[in-house]
C-alpha cells in the first residue's frame, strides 16, 4: 500500500515537473523566478519538495558517454569486483561509472589520467597508455580515524574534531531490541543517561550530561539533517550511524536547541552496485523480571482487620470470620493473573543499490510488541523509509521520503495512581471476574471489603484507549559546487503529524467506587497534525593552501510548526451501545491550533594547521515567535580548538603511540522549551455559573503568566585528551566538563492564596551547574581468527542548583526539596527513630499529635520537642552520580557473541509503592507488612497498621528511601552464520538468539532501578509504578540477498 | 538540452538566496489564535457580568461547594460522622488532617482564593469600564464585594490566619485572623450598601442580595463576638421584610423548592446548565457542568459513598422532645434515612433493601440534599443539581435570638426561637422552659441549633465559636456524643495552612497545633 501511494507519489511529481519544465520558453530566468514566487508563496507546504524533485529526476537526462577505455574494478583485499566505482578522466567532465560486474567504459585518450574513486577505498590514479583495458585493483581505507562523522550541517573526519562527539558503536547499540532508536543509546556513550519503561511503544527519557533544565532535559534529535523532537517514530533498524554532540562547541550551530546537546542519527543511504536485499526477522518473548512480594488472602486480612481493630472500628465483613460475609473462596494473585507472556516481532526489509547518479537504500520495518500484561495493550508500528542521493558534475542532490504508521493502544490508570502501582495494591479479596457485575469484572463492596481497590485488569479490558499515529517526512535536497570549494546547499523539508486518539469508557460496574453509569459513559475523539516546514540555505567554502586548511559554512534556517487539534467529547452511553460520537445523550467539541516559527543564521568557521592545530568557531543568531518581540532573538557561539601532539615533529612518542590529541571548548546555548503564547496573558471564557438553571456566560484571568519570559542560557567549558595506542587498536578518551545553564525556565510554585490557576508561574527564574568526567576505552583485536573488541565508559556528574524561584525560595517536589547550594530535587523527608514501644516512650518523645503505641518515632532534628515538617532533612541525591557501560565481543569463525552490561549509581529512589504497600490500610500490603508491631511483637521496625494512620506513619520518610544502584546485564546475543554453498540467490544467512534485561544487581526492592520518571521534575527519583522493563529472549535471523 | 536545465538550476538557486523565506519577520510574532488577550476584555457592560459571574464560578468547583466545602464543615461536628476509606476525609473529623498532604483542605484553601482573586479582577477592572448605567455597576461591585467576603469569610474561619487579598499583587502575605475578619466585614459593608434587595430579572436569581449582604454581616459580627453590631445586622434583614419560613423544612434541601422565600443565599447547582462533564476544578472548559457531587459523597451505602453520615447522637436529640401532635420532629425524617418502618429511599424500602445485613439496617444515612425523592435511582453519576443553601432565614432568626440573648435580652430570644419552632410543630418554649437564664438559654440555642441545621456546615462553626473546645466540662459532653472528639487537639479547630501555601509564600507561620 505504502509503495503504491509513493509510486504514484512520484509519478505525479515527474509528471508535473516535466510539463514544467517542457513548457518552458528558451531564456527562462523570468519563468523560473515565477515558479520559484509560486514555491515560496506556497513553502508551508510540500511545494519545495516538488521543485527539488524537479532538479533531481532531471538530471537523470544528463548522463552521456562515449565507449574508448574499458576495464574490470576489483579490491585488492579479497579479489572481487567492485561495482559502481567512479572513474574520472581528470581534468574534463568525462566520467563513467563502474557497472554491477565492474565493469567500465570511458572515453579517454593516451596520457590522460583516470581517477578511480570509492567509498571505503584509497583513491587510485592511473595514466591512460597505448591499451584500450585497465584492470585496477582498489585498496580499502584502513585509517580508523578517517572516518567522517555527520556534524551539524556538514561534516568532519574524526580526526579533526575539536568538540565533544561520541560516535555510537551500531554494531552493539543495534543489539538492544526496541522500537525507539533512543533506547539503543542505553550505556553506549559516556555521559548518556536513558531511562525507560516497559511498556510497549512508551517514551524514552533521554539526558546528556546532566539535567541542565528544569522544563525539557531532552535532547535534541536530527535524523538525516532533519530536526524531530524524538525519534519515536522511526524505525531503529535503519540507522547506519548515530553521533551524540555533547559539548557546546559541537551542538552550537544547532543553537537554541542544542542545549541539552544533540544526537544525530544517520539513516542508510544507498550505495552504488547491484540491488543488495536485506532481510532480518525476529521474534521475542518478554516477561516481567521482578515481581512484588504482596500479602495473599489471609496475610491482607490479618493485617487490614489489625488495623480496623487499631483504629476502634469493627471488621470490615469479609474479613472478619465471624461474620457470614466472610471470604475465604477468593485468593487472587494480581500480579499472576495479570502477568503474561509478550510477545515482539519486528521484520525489516531493506533494497539498496543504485548508480552513481542515482542511488537508493529502501527500508520497510514492521515492530509489533504485545503487553506482558493481560490487557489489550500492545504496539504495532510499520514504517517505510526512503533515501536517494546523486552527483551529477558539480551537483549533488539527495531526498529521504519516510512514512510511519503506528497504532498504540494504551495503559489506563485511574486518576493520580499508576497502573502498576493499583495492580500491586490489588486486594485479593477482590475477584479478576464476577459474571453479576456489569462488564463481567470483579469488583469490591463498601458493605464487605471497605476497601477502593481499582481491578486493572478488568479496567484495561473494558476501556478502549488507542492512539494512532501517521507520520510523512519528505526532505529533498540539492548542492551545487559553484567554484572550486564553494558548495550551496539548498535544503527542503517537510514533516506532518497526523494523530487520532480514542478513549472510549464504557458502562461498567468494577464494585465500589469504580462504577462508571450511563451518564459517565463517555468517548474522547481528538485528532489533530502538525504540519513543520524548514528550509535551509547554506553555502560552504573550503581552502587547502599549502598546510593551511579552511573551512566556512553559513546559513539561513528557517522553520515553521503548525499544529492544530480537533477534540470532541460525547457522553450518555447504554451497554453495548455503539462507541460512537453520534449515539452519545450529549456531545461537546472543540478545535485550537498553534504556530511556532523561527528564523536562524548559522556560521562555522574551521581552520586547521598542518594536521597539528585545529580551531573551530560557531555562530547562531535566533529568532523564535515562542517569546515576546522584544525577548525573541538569542545569539549563541562556541569556540574549540585542538593539538595533534602525535603530529608535532619536535615530539617524539614511543612507536606504539598512535595519536594523542588535547583539545579544549568553550560555548553558549539556549533552550526555548516553553509552550507557544505563554508570554501573553488570556483569559479564559469559561468560568461561567448558573442562575435559575441556565448558564451564565463567565470569563476571568486563570493562569499567571511572566509578559518577560525569555530563552534560558547555557555555558559548556570541555576539555579532552584521546589517545589512541597499537594503531588505534586502543583508544582512549578522557574528557571533563563545566555546564552554566542560567535564566532557566522555571514553573515557580506560587502559593495558592495568589488564586492563580495552575499555582507556578514560568519565568527565568533558574541556574545550575552541572560538571563531571567522561571516560571511555576502546580495545580492538581483529589480528587473529578470534576477533574481539572490549569497550567501555564512564560518566560521572555532578548537579548543582545555583539559583531557584523567586527570592530563592526552595521548591518542593514529591518527597524531594530543590535549592540552591544542592542537586535538583534531592530528597527530602523524615527520619525515624524506631516505634514507640510503650506509654512512657510516648510521653518521653518529642511530641507527636495523634501517634499511639506502636507507631513510628520520627526525629526531632530541630529539637523544638515537637515533630513539624521542620524536622525534614536531606536524605540523598536522586541523579545518578555515575553511569557507565561494557561491551564486550567476539567473533571465532562463523560464530559471534557479545555481551553489553550497564549501569548507575550514586542516587537514592523515595519507593512510593512500597510505601503504599506499608501504609497498613485497605489496600494490598508488602509480606514486610507481616512483621507489624503489636504487644506480642514488638522487636520490629514495621509499625502496627491503623486505619486513618492518624501519626502518619507513612509519611515522607527514611523508610521508603533506597539505593538506586544497579548493574544490569542489558544484552547478550549469540549470533551464528551459516555456512552457504555459492549461490546467485542467498550471500549471507545468520541465525542469532538475544537476551535482554538478563539479570541486574541492585538494593532497590522496587520493580526496576531504571524507571522512567517525570523529565526535568523534581521529583526525578520518585518511583511511583513505572512499567518495569520487561526480560526479553530473541530468536532472529539476517539473510542477504 | 544539457545547458538549459544548468541555466534553470543556476537561476533556481541564485535566486533561491535572494528571494527565499518561509519566515518573514511578521511570522516572527505570534498571537494566540485560541484565546481572546485579557487586553481586549474589561470594555463593556456585559465583560463586566461575565467578569462577575466568573467569581460566583468558584463556588462550584470541588474546592468548595461542589464537594470539599461541605465535608470539611460537616465532619468536625457531632452530627457526623465518618467511616470514609479515604484517610484524608475519614480524618477531618477526627481532628488529624496531615499537615504533608493537603488533599481536600488544600483544595478548598486554593479555590476561596481563586474566587477571591477572580473577585479582585471585577473590583479592580471593572470601575475603570464606562458603564452608563450606574445601577449595573454598583450591583456588579456590590456583587464582587460580596463573593470576596463570602470566599475570605471561609478561609478565616476555617484557616484562621491567612492573606487578605484586597487588590491583585504577586504575593499576599499572611494576616492575623482578626484582620481577615476586619476584611470580611468591610467587604459585606461595602456589599449590603451596593447590592438591591431583589432581582427584577428571573435570570438574576440566585445572585447576591442586600438581604445575603447583611445577613453575612451580621454573621462575621457575631463570629467575632461583636454582639451589638451583629444584632443590628440581623435586624435590617429581618426588617428587610422580604424573607419568610417555608412551610415544609424539607423544601430546603431539594432541588423542587429552590431560592425560595427562607434561602437568603443558595449555590446555584443545576443538572440541565452547562455540559455534563464534572467540573472538578482548574482551568475551566466548555464540558463543565454546574453540578455538585454532595450527594454522592454523603449518600446512603450501595445509592453513594457514604463517606459521612449521621451521628446516633443527633438521631436521640431529635427524638427528645415530640412536636404538638406528639410526632417526632418532621426534621429528622427530613435529615436521615434510618429504620423505620416504610422508609423509603430511592424508591427502595429501607428495611427490605438493607434486610440482609444488620450493620446497615440499623444504620444512620444522610438524606439532606439528596436526590432520594424517588426521581432517581442513585448517585452514582456525580451530578447533583441540589442548590447548597449557605444561608436560610431561619439562621437569621436564631443567630438574631443568640444576639438578643448575648446583649442580656433573654426573653427577647424566645420569640424568634419560637418561629423556628413553630415550623416544625414543635410546643411553645416559653410554655416547656419559661424563664431560662442567660446560659441556659446558650445551651437552648445550641440544642436548637443542632436539630435545625445539621448537615449543613454550621454546627462545628458554633461549637468553635462558643469556645467548647476550650471548656474541659464541654469537650467532655462532646467527646460523649461523638468519639472523633476524642483525637482533638489544642489548635486542631482550624485546618493547617496548605504546606505549598507554607513553602511558597515566606513568612507564613502554621497553625498551631500542627
Amino acid at each position: 500500500m505504502i509503495l503504491i501511494c509513493l509510486y504514484a507519489f512520484f509519478l505525479i511529481i515527474f509528471t508535473n515537473v516535466k510539463s514544467t519544465l517542457i513548457n518552458q520558453p528558451k531564456n527562462s530566468i523570468m519563468t523560473n523566478k515565477r515558479l520559484f514566487y509560486y514555491c515560496n508563496f506556497l513553502l508551508p507546504r510540500k511545494a519545495w519538495l516538488l521543485t527539488m524533485v524537479v532538479m533531481l529526476f532531471s538530471s537523470f537526462n544528463l548522463i552521456a558517454q562515449d565507449k574508448v577505455i574499458k576495464g574490470v574494478v576489483t579490491s585488492a583485499k579479497d579479489g572481487m569486483t567492485l561495482p559502481g566505482v567512479n572513474v574520472i578522466v581528470k581534468g574534463t567532465t568525462r566520467s563513467a561509472n563502474a557497472d554491477f560486474d565492474g565493469n567500465f567504459a570511458v572515453q579517454a585518450n593516451p596520457g590522460e589520467v583516470l581517477i578511480f574513486s570509492y567509498i571505503g577505498y584509497a583513491s587510485q590514479q592511473v595514466t591512460v597508455g597505448n591499451q584500450d583495458k585497465i584492470n585496477v585493483s582498489l585498496k580499502e581505507d584502513v585509517n580508523k580515524l578517517d572516518e567522517v562523522v555527520v556534524i551539524g550541517y556538514g561534516t568532519q573526519k574524526k580526526s579533526d574534531l575539536s568538540g565533544a562527539v561520541s560516535v555510537v558503536n551500531m554494531e552493539s547499540a543495534k543489539k538492544t531490541i526496541t522500537y525507539d532508536t533512543a533506547k539503543m543509546l542505553q550505556g553506549q556513550v559516556a555521559g548518556v543517561t536513558v531511562q525507560s519503561s516497559g511498556e510497549p511503544g512508551g517514551f524514552v527519557n533521554i539526558k546528556i550530561r546532566g539535567l541542565s533544565s528544569f522544563s525539557n532535559n531532552n535532547p535534541l534529535f536530527v535524523i538525516d539533517g532533519m530536526i524531530v523532537d524524538a525519534p519515536f517514530d522511526f524505525a531503529p533498524g535503519d540507522v547506519e550511524s548515530m553521533q551524540v554532540l555533547k559539548d557546546a562547541s559541537s551542538a552550537a550551530i544547532y543553537g537554541v536547541r542544542g542545549a541539552n546537546g544533540v544526537v544525530i542519527i544517520t539513516t542508510k543511504k544507498g550505495k552504488l552496485g547491484k540491488l543488495d536485499v536485506k532481510y532480518k526477522s525476529l521474534v521475542g518473548f518478554q516477561n516481567v523480571a521482578k515481581t512484588w512480594d504482596v500479602t495473599d488472602r489471609v496475610g491482607y486480612q490479618t493485617i487490614t482487620s489489625a488495623a480496623e481493630k487499631n483504629a476502634g472500628l469493627t471488621i470490615a465483613p469479609g474479613n472478619d470470620p465471624t461474620s457470614s460475609s466472610y471470604i475465604t473462596n477468593v485468593n487472587t494473585d494480581w500480579q499472576k493473573e495479570a502477568y503474561e507472556t509478550g510477545i515482539i516481532k519486528n521484520h525489516s526489509l531493506s533494497f539498496n543499490g543504485g548508480a552513481e547518479t542515482m542511488a537508493y537504500n529502501m527500508n520497510l520495518d514492521y515492530f509489533n510488541n504485545s503487553s506482558y500484561i493481560k490487557s489489550p495493550q500492545d504496539y504495532e508500528r510499520l514504517s517505510m523509509n526512503l533515501n536517494l542521493n546523486g552527483k551529477k558534475g558539480i551537483f549533488k542532490y539527495g531526498a529521504k521520503i519516510g512514512y510511519t504508521q503506528s497504532d498504540k493502544e494504551n495503559f489506563n490508570s485511574y486518576v493520580g495512581e499508576t497502573a502498576i502501582g493499583a495492580l500491586v495494591g490489588a486486594v485479593p479479596t477482590m475477584p479478576v471476574y464476577d459474571a453479576n457485575r456489569l462488564g463481567g469484572y470483579g469488583g469490591t463492596t463498601n458493605l464487605t471489603q471497605r476497601a477502593i481497590s481499582l481491578n486493572v485488569i478488568g479496567f484495561n479490558n473494558l476501556i478502549d484507549n488507542s492512539g494512532k499515529r501517521n507520520r510523512f517526512i519528505g526532505d529533498i535536497w540539492g548542492e551545487v559546487e559553484i567554484v572550486k570549494g564553494l558548495k550551496y546547499k539548498i535544503d527542503a523539508s517537510f514533516d506532518r503529524l497526523d494523530y487520532e486518539n480514542r478513549r472510549y469508557i464504557p458502562q461498567s460496574d468494577l464494585g465500589w467506587y469504580y462504577i462508571t453509569t450511563k451518564d459517565e459513559a463517555s468517548l474522547d475523539v481528538s485528532t489533530g497534525s502538525t504540519d513543520k516546514t524548514f528550509f535551509n540555505n547554506t553555502l560552504s567554502y573550503s581552502l587547502d593552501i599549502d598546510k593551511h586548511k579552511f573551512d566556512a559554512l553559513a546559513g539561513l534556517v528557517q522553520e515553521r510548526s503548525d499544529s492544530y487539534n480537533h477534540w470532541s467529547r460525547g457522553v450518555g452511553y447504554d451497554y453495548g451501545e455503539i462507541s460512537k460520537l453520534q449515539y452519545a445523550d450529549a456531545t461537546s467539541t472543540g478545535e485550537s491550533n498553534t504556530t511556532i516559527t523561527g528564523k536562524s543564521f548559522i556560521s562555522r568557521i574551521n581552520y586547521s594547521f598542518d594536521d597539528r592545530y585545529l580551531l573551530q568557531a560557531n555562530f547562531r543568531q535566533d529568532k523564535s515567535s515562542l517569546f515576546s518581540e522584544n525577548n525573541n532573538s538569542s545569539n549563541n557561539y562556541s569556540f574549540s580548538g585542538a593539538w595533534k601532539l602525535s603530529n608535532e615533529k619536535f615530539i617524539h612518542l614511543p612507536k606504539w603511540v598512535s595519536n594523542i590529541k588535547l583539545r579544549a571548548s568553550y560555548g553558549k546555548l539556549g533552550n526555548n522549551t516553553i509552550p507557544p503564547y505563554f508570554f501573553a496573558t488570556t483569559i479564559n471564557s469559561f468560568a461561567g455559573y448558573d442562575f435559575n438553571n441556565a448558564l451564565a456566560p463567565g470569563t476571568t484571568v486563570v493562569a499567571s503568566l511572566d509578559p518577560n519570559v525569555k530563552w534560558e542560557d547555557n555555558e559548556t567549558s570541555d576539555v579532552a585528551v584521546e589517545i589512541g595506542l597499537f594503531e588505534n587498536d586502543l583508544q582512549f578518551t578522557a574528557e571533563y566538563f563545566v555546564k552554566n545553564s542560567t535564566n532557566l525556565l522555571i514553573g515557580v510554585p506560587l502559593p495558592y492564596s495568589t488564586g492563580a490557576f495552575p499555582a507556578s508561574i514560568t519565568t527565568n527564574a533558574g541556574a545550575m551547574e552541572n560538571k563531571g568526567f567522561e571516560f571511555s576505552a576502546t580495545y580492538n583485536n581483529n589480528h587473529h581468527a578470534f576477533k574481539y573488541s572490549i569497550s567501555a565508559n564512564l560518566g560521572t556528574l555532578k548537579n548543582e542548583v545555583k539559583q531557584i524561584g523567586l527570592n530563592g525560595n526552595p521548591i518542593y517536589g514529591a518527597a524531594s526539596k530543590t535549592e540552591v547550594g544542592r542537586s535538583m530535587g534531592e530528597i527530602y523527608a523524615y527520619e525515624t527513630v524506631g516505634i514507640f514501644q510503650n506509654a512512657a516512650d510516648l510521653a518521653a518523645s518529642p511530641t507527636q499529635t495523634n501517634a499511639g503505641v506502636g507507631d513510628i518515632k520520627f526525629r526531632d532534628v530541630n529539637g523544638d520537642g515537637m515533630i513539624s515538617d521542620l524536622d525534614r532533612t536531606y536524605q540523598g541525591v536522586t541523579i545518578p552520580k555515575y553511569s557507565y557501560g561494557m561491551n564486550f565481543s567476539a567473533n571465532y569463525k562463523n560464530w559471534d557473541f557479545s555481551m553489553f552490561w550497564q549501569g548507575a549509581g550514586g542516587n537514592k529512589v523515595f519507593n512510593s509503592i512500597y510505601r503504599n504497600l506499608m501504609s497498613g490500610q485497605y489496600g494490598n500490603h508488602h509480606t514486610d507488612m507481616l512483621n507489624y508491631w503489636s504487644t506480642t511483637n514488638t522487636n520490629t521496625d514495621v509499625p502496627r497498621p491503623i486505619i486513618g494512620d492518624p501519626n502518619a506513619n507513612g509519611r515522607d520518610s527514611n523508610r521508603f528511601i533506597q539505593k538506586g544502584d544497579y548493574l544490569r546485564l542489558q544484552t547478550m546475543e549469540i549470533g551464528y552464520e551459516i555456512p552457504i554453498p555459492v549461490n546467485n540467490i542467498v550471500q549471507k544467512a545468520k541465525v542469532f538468539v538475544n537476551g535482554q534485561n538478563l539479570w541486574t544487581l541492585t538494593k532497590y526492592t522496587g520493580a526496576d532501578p531504571d524507571f522512567n520518571s517525570n523529565d526535568g521534575s523534581f521529583s526525578r527519583g520518585y518511583d511511583n509504578g513505572s512499567f518495569p522493563n520487561p526480560r526479553t529472549i530473541s530468536l532472529g535471523v539476517e539473510v542477504n540477498f | 538540452m544539457k545547458h538549459k536545465i544548468y541555466n534553470y538550476l543556476a537561476g533556481f538557486f541564485s535566486l533561491a538566496i535572494v528571494t527565499t523565506s518561509c519566515v518573514t519577520d511578521d511570522d516572527l510574532i505570534q498571537v494566540d489564535p485560541n484565546n481572546d488577550a485579557v487586553d481586549s476584555f474589561w470594555k463593556t457592560d456585559q465583560d463586566a457580568i461575565e467578569g462577575v459571574n466568573a467569581a460566583y464560578g468558584s463556588l462550584l468547583t470541588d474546592g468548595t461547594y461542589m464537594r470539599s466545602t461541605p465535608l470539611l464543615l460537616d465532619l468536625k461536628g457531632d452530627d457526623t460522622r465518618s467511616n470514609s476509606p479515604w484517610d484524608a476525609m475519614y480524618n477531618v473529623g477526627r481532628f488529624n488532617s496531615n499537615v504533608s498532604n493537603a488533599a481536600i483542605y488544600g483544595w478548598a484553601y486554593e479555590t476561596y482564593y481563586q474566587g477571591i482573586y477572580r473577585a479582585n479582577q471585577v473590583l479592580e477592572n471593572v470601575p475603570k469600564i464606562s458603564i452608563t448605567d450606574s445601577a449595573l455597576k454598583n450591583r456588579i461591585l456590590g456583587e464582587a464585594y460580596f463573593l470576596r467576603g463570602l470566599y475570605l469569610f471561609h478561609a478565616v474561619n476555617m484557616f484562621k490566619n491567612v492573606p487578605v487579598p484586597t487588590q491583585i499583587a504577586a504575593i499576599y502575605p499572611q494576616k492575623t485572623e482578626a484582620e481577615g475578619w476586619a476584611q470580611v466585614i468591610a467587604d459585606f459593608k461595602s456589599a449590603a450598601e451596593f447590592l438591591p434587595v431583589s432581582y427584577s430579572n428571573a435570570n438574576d436569581k440566585g445572585r447576591a442580595t442586600k438581604g445575603a449582604a447583611l445577613g453575612y454581616l451580621g454573621k462575621a459580627y457575631l463570629f467575632t463576638k461583636d454582639f451589638p453590631n451583629a444584632k443590628i445586622a440581623f435586624k435590617q434583614v429581618i426588617d428587610l421584610g422580604v424573607y419568610s419560613l417555608v412551610s415544609n423544612y424539607r423544601d430546603n434541601f431539594t432541588d423542587t423548592n429552590e431560592n425560595n422565600s427562607e434561602s437568603l443565599f443558595e449555590v446555584q447547582f443545576s443538572r440541565s446548565a452547562g455540559g455534563v462533564d464534572l467540573g472538578w476544578g482548574g482551568a475551566p472548559a466548555t464540558g463543565w457542568g454546574k453540578t455538585s457531587a454532595r450527594a454522592i459523597t454523603y449518600g446512603p451505602r450501595a445509592f453513594g459513598w457514604t463517606d459521612v453520615q449521621p451521628t446516633f447522637t443527633l438521631f436521640n436529640e431529635y427524638k427528645q422532645e415530640k412536636t404538638t401532635t406528639n410526632q417526632d420532629d418532621p426534621r429528622l425524617d427530613a435529615t436521615m434515612f434510618y429504620n423505620k418502618p416504610g422508609m423509603m429511599l430511592y424508591g427502595q424500602n429501607f428495611a427490605t433493601f438493607y434486610g440482609g445485613n444488620a450493620g446497615d439496617l440499623n444504620d444512620l444515612f444522610c438524606r439532606k440534599y439528596q436526590n432520594s425523592d424517588g426521581a432517581y435511582a442513585n448517585e452514582f453519576d456525580w451530578r447533583s443539581g441540589i442548590n447548597e443553601r449557605l444561608l436560610r432565614y431561619a439562621d437569621i432568626l436564631l443567630m438574631y435570638a443568640e444576639c438578643l440573648n448575648e446583649t442580656s435580652d433573654t426573653p427577647g430570644a424566645y420569640t424568634y426561637i419560637q418561629m423556628v419552632r413553630n415550623r416544625v410543630g414543635l410546643p411553645n418554649l416559653a410554655t416547656t422552659k419559661p424563664g431560662m437564664s442567660q446560659a441556659q438559654m446558650r445551651d437552648q440555642i445550641g440544642h436548637e441549633r443542632f436539630l435545625e441545621f445539621p448537615l449543613e456546615g454550621h454546627r462545628f462553626d458554633d461549637i468553635r465559636r462558643w469556645g467548647w473546645l476550650q471548656d474541659p466540662v464541654k469537650l467532655a459532653w462532646l467527646k460523649s456524643r461523638d468519639v472523633e472528639f476524642n483525637s482533638y487537639a489544642t489548635g486542631r479547630e482550624f485546618f493547617p495552612i496548605p504546606q505549598l501555601e507554607m513553602d511558597n509564600n515566606p513568612g507564613t507561620i502554621q497553625n498551631t497545633g500542627y
